[in-house]
């Protein structure tokens, strides 16, 4: 069972969800409350994800059909309303990702709440429909999240990291209908080209990665996953991947993809669903 | 002794290097080693139960595949948790040795809880394979300058923790040589340096990119060409955490596929001591 090849609709070989998470100026942040930081110039960083980036992005994706998932802080709806109901617009998935980018490892049950009402009531403004999907800004949740979110209606979260595959995620011993649809670090394109120069971040300061060399990481992942036939998930933030050598690099993923026959490519919750009536 | 630069020891079977292949099977504790409050972060011990749930099956077939008897360094609590995945490791022939109870870092503890440490450890491995462990690497992390005496007197029979030579040796303690083999390791032959990753708590420590697959992959194959050349023991260390992703199992079977193809002596870790200690006219039980 533990290896069991995987049933996707009408006999594809693997699923892949291509996933944004537009976070904006939330991702520089000065307090635990969320205030920005006191650095315009770093801001200026998130920024040009809506901005620029975001334009870029949907144009690109359109040109080749594909429907993606978009992680969204509500924050950064309210901040660029006009770019967020293009996302809705263009028939994109809307995904919870906080209000403030917060993480949630540090708030309590209580205010995870919260945070996730307030943001989904700034969807159902903006975009006329809530979010069924949850990822976890940056870090962990806590234990009693999965809970929480399967409480308030979710259907999916794309936060942990354990599988390469769905699954149904255990809720008081008992696996439930919470689909965890599970990303990975090496398939982020934050770890390999987030920067900032004062404040340091990341705090190794690190060289910048080239979009080569993550290309051939991205590629080597999904010719893996597509062999074993199983889910392969990818997320960029527009803030990094929304310039546009990095939009033409995510051009060549998707164009390699699709020279492989049977790849479902697929929304978060056409994963959930499809796996709800299945396994 | 003299100065040496080409190996002088003969490899049995007249083979040019010697080869161990090693797997770490650190699961979660590599990541509650590292901060113990992560037991209340899920997402981060998940990269460390893909491991076992995932990794552990494809680094077992690649191995396979090349007909290789590798070296499994077990936390003494992984066997315990996790009894049906360390029996599926012993019933492919791998050898199994200890490295550590929860995977505690040496450096921090008092030769007692060292010492408190190894004993549970030896004791969950012999509950699952009737037989003490021959062979104990150092969890990553540090040790004490008590620490090689406190393995060496817990009876093993070589240790893999040192990084301070490319072939066997017998330890020294106090100036007296051991019978315990050491068969060093080392920081670049090994694969979670490379792959490992985390914002919070952070890892690398000073969170650094991902790094490329085909660099990686050239490090662990120019380095064994260096070996072979001169003739050495080439020790190499992987976590099904991290090698046992679907994009990098491959790295490990190009690699397997490309020593197997030389005229090495591929050997599990009490093979390659008691080859030395036979050698060296030391007995490893001294």
């Amino acid at each position: 069972m533990n290896q069991e090849v995987i049933k996707w609709p009408d006999g594809a070989k693997c699923a892949v969800m291509i996933s944004f998470d537009p976070d904006g100026e939330t991702v520089f942040k000065g307090t635990p409350e969320g205030a920005d930081w006191p650095w315009p110039r770093s801001v200026s960083i998130g920024r040009y994800g809506p901005v620029r980036g975001i334009p870029r992005l949907l144009d690109m994706l359109a040109g080749h059909g594909i429907t993606a998932t978009f992680f969204v802080p509500a924050l950064t709806a309210v901040r660029h309303p006009g770019e967020f109901k293009e996302i809705a617009a263009a028939g994109h998935e809307l995904g919870c990702h906080g209000y403030n980018h917060e993480l949630f490892s540090t708030l309590t049950l209580e205010e995870q709440k919260d945070v996730i009402l307030r943001s989904q009531a700034v969807f159902s403004e903006l975009a006329g429909k809530t979010a069924v999907g949850f990822r976890t800004p940056s870090g962990d949740f806590t234990r009693d999240t999965p809970r929480l979110l399967d409480d308030l209606g979710f259907i999916y979260s794309s936060s942990m990291r354990g599988d390469d595959r769905p699954y149904r995620t255990v809720i008081d011993g008992k696996a439930s209908d919470l689909i965890e649809i599970p990303a990975k670090w090496e398939l982020d394109d934050y770890p390999q080209f987030g920067y900032n120069f004062f404040p340091p971040s990341p705090r190794s300061q690190d060289r910048i990665e080239s979009h080569r060399s993550a290309l051939d990481n991205w590629i080597r992942e999904f010719e893996g996953y597509y062999h074993y036939g199983l889910c392969y998930v990818i997320m960029f933030h527009p803030l990094l991947s929304g310039q546009p050598g990095r939009v033409k690099m995510i051009e060549t993923l998707i164009e390699h993809i699709k020279t492989f026959p049977g790849v479902w490519f697929a929304t978060g919750s056409e994963i959930a669903q499809w796996w709800r009536e299945n396994y | 002794m003299e100065m040496t630069v080409k190996n002088q020891l003969k490899w049995p079977g007249g083979k040019q290097a010697a080869v161990m292949i090693t797997v770490e099977l650190d699961n979660e504790f590599f990541w509650l080693g590292i901060d113990p409050t992560n037991i209340d972060r899920p997402k981060t011990l998940s990269m460390g139960t893909y491991g076992l749930l995932r990794g552990l099956d494809r680094v077992l077939d690649a191995l396979g595949a090349y007909g290789i008897k590798a070296t499994f360094f077990v936390p003494g609590r992984v066997a315990e948790l996790y009894p049906a995945e360390v029996k599926k490791v012993i019933s492919r022939d791998h050898e199994l040795a200890l490295h550590g109870y929860e995977h505690e870092n040496f450096g921090l503890l008092t030769s007692d809880l060292q010492r408190e440490a190894i004993q549970k450890g030896i004791l969950a491995l012999r509950n699952l394979t009737d037989k003490d462990p021959a062979g104990f690497r150092l969890p990553e992390g540090n040790m004490t300058p008590e620490t090689l005496d406190i393995i060496q007197r817990s009876g093993f029979q070589y240790d893999s923790s040192m990084l301070d030579s490319d072939m066997p040796y017998h330890v020294a303690i106090r100036g007296e040589l051991t019978g315990m083999v050491e068969i060093p390791m080392h920081w670049e032959l090994q694969d979670l340096p490379y792959f490992g990753f985390n914002f919070h708590p952070p890892f690398p420590a000073g969170v650094t990119r991902i790094a490329n697959y085909s660099d990686v992959y050239d490090i662990w194959a120019d380095e064994f060409d260096g070996y072979y050349e001169y003739g050495l023991c080439y020790v190499i260390k992987f976590d099904p955490q991290s090698i046992g992703t679907p994009g990098r199992i491959p790295l490990l079977d190009k690699l397997l596929a490309y020593i197997s193809s030389k005229n090495v002596w591929i050997a599990a870790g009490s093979e390659i001591a008691s080859y030395y200690s036979k050698v060296s006219g030391k007995d490893a039980t001294v």
